[in-house]
């Protein structure tokens, strides 16, 4: 999919490594793959909208950025759910169709389903193409 | 004697200036960016490990303009401008990080022409 992904919290970097070696090496072969980095004081936290005062850290908040730059999607969650990986792949899936075609993926959409070409023709007629059982 | 107080006042100095990027006045995380700076340059520039051990990052990256602004509004909030927003660029940071067994300074700007997945999380070593 060609996607980096960055994993950021209030730990040090010292603390990071740590975390490697004791635990995340014993769920994952050779720890994450993906750099751990250190939002100390949650500054970077702030920016995003994401750093719990009460608590001093970054919440559950998961930002997909385009090769632009640009924040194409984001999910916030508060510390006691954790994510669903699947969905955060079926979105850049999604977005990088909609990048690459100009087309728009409708409720639902996975790869391979039908995708959406807006047009004058197509207002008032999503319903001859797009049934509610697709959300699913 | 005066000239080295002198010189550290100004690195003082200097790192408060730096650090009102970011932090409302009066943080105190001024007084601790100057103290790692002068271990840095302690260190010099041959000993690459023992430097990626206590360079200081700069977190996030606002623009001059924004920056101006905030010093104005002497910043309560975070202007609105430099927000996370979907559809707007994302706010550029730099922060430490450890990967592959080392450590390094990354820039969300680094990955320009990639796509990128930010994940902010509560904590190592927690539960979900």
């Amino acid at each position: 999919m060609g996607v980096d992904v960055l994993a950021i919290s209030t730990d040090s970097r010292f603390s990071h490594k740590i975390w490697q070696k004791e635990e995340l090496s014993k769920m994952v072969p050779n720890g994450a793959p993906y750099p751990l980095l250190s939002d100390a004081g949650g500054k970077i936290g702030k920016v995003y909208g994401v750093y719990e005062n009460d608590a001093g850290v970054d919440i559950r908040g998961r930002f997909i950025v385009d090769p632009d730059g640009v924040i194409q999607g984001m999910e916030i969650l508060t510390p006691s759910v954790g994510r669903n990986v699947s969905e955060l792949i079926r979105q850049v899936q999604a977005f990088q169709h909609v990048r690459k075609t100009g087309e728009v993926t409708p409720s639902g959409w996975q790869p391979g389903k039908p995708t959406l070409k807006p047009s004058p023709e197509l207002v008032g007629t999503v319903w001859k193409v797009w049934k509610p059982d697709m959300a699913f | 004697m005066i000239y080295r107080f002198m010189c550290g006042l100004l690195i003082l100095m200097f790192s408060v200036t730096a650090s009102l990027a970011a932090d409302p006045p009066g943080s105190a995380t001024g007084t601790g960016a100057a103290g790692s700076k002068n271990t840095a340059n302690v260190a010099g520039k041959s000993d690459q490990a023992l430097e990626s051990c206590v360079a200081t990052a700069k977190g996030p990256i606002e623009s001059k303009q924004q920056l101006s602004k905030v010093v104005q509004m002497e910043a309560q909030a975070p202007p609105t401008s430099s927000m996370a927003r979907v559809g707007k660029p994302a706010p550029d940071f730099e922060a430490n990080a450890f990967q592959n067994g080392k450590f390094r300074n990354i820039k969300l700007s680094d990955y320009k022409g990639r796509w990128v997945v930010l994940c902010f999380y509560p904590g190592d070593f927690t539960f979900v």
